[in-house]
């Protein structure tokens, strides 16, 4: 499922990219490779959203967080 | 750090090789400018937000005989030439070529900043990493072993605290040393992409190699790599270059499908995957932490200050807080600097013989300058909140709160930084819109960012607000920022629906950890822009001042003239009178005359001398000892109140200043959207004064 349904405080890993060329390869530099770990931190308004992503917080755009497929730790 | 003497005795010769250029690349944040100032003993500003640094900065630095020239380069992710500072960094690492790299790493997110270094270890660089921020790194439990660290990256690693100096001894010894090592790298560290994508690789090395330049020039297998990741910028110069050109690119386009068919994704990807699998390796040998709260402090203040309701009430209020402290506070040292103003002229008119001479100095310089010179605390003031905002780690929340707000409105998010570096100054913000990544995103933010209103601009609105709405005067002010913010907005959502159509870019940025502000590092900060704003009083505003003064007193009435001119007649017939006689059939409709229209165009040159105008044409030939309220009496005397308000307007809106026409057009890179961002600013301006002051009359205000 996209990280964006991912609920507050949750855990995932990454799994695929979809989504425009330049940007796959943008969320891939950043971090956003197969079996990284993501953490929801914060949903702040307008449903953007702050990642923990290796020790580290980004801030992410919704649309940019529909991009970026994962699945919940839970279900691991 | 003392420079060593050069032997004088040492030959032009020797004197050439001794020096070496070294490039600072970096994540942006990973404290590449702490690293810089501590190597080079300057102060370029540091921040606490990724793009502070937009333009690549150069110092020297001494050691063992070397001079060093050191280069601060933008901070990047990657050296995929995304963004513009990706792509200075890039072009300068390629095409500059400079002799050793030092890769500076934040040592609290290793994984991340060393994907960075896998480009540069694939570019064959001789580099040396920092490992930056190592007291963070141990607060946070951290351990990296440096030795290990090293070997399996094949390059020295030094240990750094750029803002106390540590480890930069070190670092420069490192540097030294790997230059004067004369193969490429100690140990050259191949990233393995596994048997499919090397076996690609190979071969497009083997089509590069028959080629009979190439490969003198550039490192193949980086190469190889760069053109299996669509590298434009690579695969314009290969294929300009290469004679072989249709056999690589044939090569070329056979190994993507070979990959994209087996590996099931896009060579780009299968790559950057490689490279977090080969850092993710080095980690497991090299890096081991304790275990820490996964909620960090960060974390917590962000939970308040990025919440979902109170976000942007709290960005609100600490903007509001801003500006009282800059007027309210600002406004005491302000009084005692106008009364010193007022002694100085006092003690000029009478020490000097009456005269062109006295006149010159008392009317033109003294009240010229004096004019200006009295916003100093309040300039201080609103740059000491914008650095703290800067330094704590809060511009990038701001940013981040805003853009969904911004997105709306056609803007980006990132906009949002530009516009409130523009209360300071628009020059340093239409520059700091470089981090934005996506072009339009660029122009639009660039060509509305004059409508902030900058702190040069804020004398005309105390003299003008203070003179004519007494206690509102506050709130007039308050009102015209606010003015140019809806009109940033409006504008902007006007140029996105009809010039530049489509979607502001997705937003992603890194949320530095909060820091307390070092206050060495805030007060650099405010008294560059003090010596800045104190040479443009010395410059600038001084010599306009005297021009004006010139062009006010020039030509003298013929002294044969039968009755004495009043002093207005006098300056009607100078040849500033004559300008502003000029074009005050444009600005009657707004309603002030020739002398707002004189005072608006020597304001091109810079905003404040809107005031220094003021200050000449309405003080000279009036009673120098009277209070230092002159000014003040002779506008109430010649404006109404809402003649004052569409002034302020105007003044607001049109034309920004040279500098920042300057700024604008090496930004834009093009001299259409240039005059096309004067051209909407002139219109805008007249049509918003127009309506104000036309309005007001109907509403029945005078």
């Amino acid at each position: 499922m996209p990280l964006s349904m991912l609920g507050l405080r949750n855990k995932g890993v990454v799994v695929g990219l979809r989504g425009k060329f330049d940007l796959k390869i943008f969320l891939a530099e950043l971090g956003f490779v197969s079996g990284k770990e993501v953490e929801i931190m914060q949903y702040t308004s307008g449903n953007n959203l702050i990642v923990g992503l290796g020790g580290c917080r980004l801030a992410l755009d919704r649309s940019l967080a529909h991009l970026i497929e994962i699945i919940p730790q839970k279900e691991l | 750090m003392l420079t060593k003497e050069i032997d004088e005795t040492a030959s032009n010769v020797e004197l050439v090789q001794k020096r070496i250029k070294v490039a600072l690349a970096g994540n942006p944040n990973s404290g590449k400018t702490s690293i810089f100032n501590a190597l080079t003993g300057m102060r370029q500003h540091v921040g606490n937000w990724a793009g502070v640094t937009v333009e690549k900065k150069e110092g020297y630095a001494h050691y063992g005989g070397y001079t060093i020239e050191v280069v601060d380069l933008p901070g990047t992710y990657s050296l995929t030439a995304f963004s513009m500072e990706e792509l200075v960094a890039r072009d300068f690492i390629i095409k500059e070529r400079p002799d050793v790299i030092i890769n500076v790493i934040d040592s609290t997110n290793l994984e991340r900043n060393l994907y960075l270094t896998t480009q540069l270890i694939e570019l064959g660089c001789k580099a040396v990493v920092a490992l930056n921020m190592t007291d963070e790194a141990e607060h946070k439990g951290i351990h990296i072993d440096k030795k290990k660290l090293a070997e399996l990256l094949g390059m020295p690693v030094v240990n750094t605290i750029g803002t106390i100096g540590k480890g930069i001894q070190d670092l420069l010894k490192e540097a030294v040393a790997i230059k004067e090592v004369k193969e490429p790298l100690s140990r050259h560290i191949h990233i393995n992409y596994g048997a499919e994508v090397e076996e690609e690789i190979k071969k497009i090395q083997a089509e590069l190699k028959k080629d009979p330049v190439i490969p003198k020039m550039f490192y193949t297998r980086w190469l190889a790599v760069k053109l299996l990741e669509h590298d434009k910028n690579v695969a314009e110069e290969i294929y300009g270059r290469a004679q072989a050109k249709d056999d690589i690119e044939k090569q070329v386009a056979s190994s993507h499908a070979h990959i994209e068919k087996i590996l099931d994704d896009e060579s780009e990807i299968i790559l950057a995957d490689a490279r977090y699998g080969f850092i993710k390796g080095l980690l497991q040998e090299a890096y081991s932490h304790r275990s820490f709260d996964r909620i960090t402090f960060s974390d917590k203040i962000d939970k308040v200050l990025t919440n979902r309701l109170l976000g942007i009430p709290i960005l609100i209020g600490l903007l509001w807080v801003m500006f009282q402290t800059t007027f309210k506070l600002g406004g005491y040292p302000t009084d005692w600097i106008e009364s010193l103003v007022g002694h100085v002229s006092n003690f000029a008119s009478s020490a000097i013989p009456d005269g062109m001479l006295n006149d010159l100095v008392v009317n033109g310089i003294i009240s010229g300058i004096g004019g200006v010179v009295v916003f100093l605390p309040n300039i201080l003031i609103l740059f000491f909140f914008i650095s703290l905002f800067e330094d704590t780690g809060y511009m990038a929340r701001a940013a981040f709160i805003m853009d969904r707000v911004m997105h709306t409105l056609g803007l980006h998010g990132k906009s949002f930084i530009p516009m409130i570096m523009g209360f300071g100054c628009n020059t340093s913000a239409i520059m700091g819109a470089r981090t934005l990544e996506n072009k339009t995103d660029r122009i639009l933010t660039i060509l509305i960012n004059p409508l902030v209103s900058c702190s040069a601009r804020l004398p005309v609105y105390v003299l003008l607000a203070g003179t004519f709405f007494g206690r509102n005067a506050g709130t007039v002010i308050f009102s015209i920022y606010i003015t140019g913010i809806i009109l940033a907005i409006l504008v902007g959502q006007l140029f996105r629906k009809t010039i530049f159509k489509g979607e502001a870019a997705p937003f992603v940025m890194e949320l530095p950890p909060y820091r307390i502000p070092r206050v060495q590092s805030i007060l650099i900060h405010m008294w560059e822009k003090a010596s800045i704003f104190l040479r443009k009083v010395g410059g600038i505003i001084l010599i306009a001042s005297i021009l004006i003064w010139f062009m006010t007193a020039f030509p003298k009435p013929k002294s044969d003239s039968q009755i004495a001119l009043s002093h207005d007649e006098h300056i009607l017939n100078s040849y500033a009178g004559r300008a502003g006689k000029f074009i005050e059939p444009v600005l009657e409709p707004l309603g002030f005359g020739w002398k707002g229209g004189i005072a608006l165009l020597t304001g091109i040159a810079a905003k404040e001398i809107v005031v220094s105008t003021f200050g000449v044409l309405y003080q000279a030939g009036e009673n120098v000892n009277e209070e230092n309220d002159t000014l003040r009496n002779a506008l109430k005397k010649d404006m109404t109140p809402m003649a004052a308000l569409s002034f302020m307007l105007f003044t607001l809106i049109y034309i920004p200043c040279v500098g920042t026409l300057g700024v604008m057009y090496r930004e834009l890179g093009s001299l259409k959207w240039t005059l096309f961002g004067v051209g909407y600013s002139l219109i805008l301006a007249w049509l918003v004064s127009f309506i104000a002051y036309q309005g007001g009359l109907i509403l029945g205000f005078v």
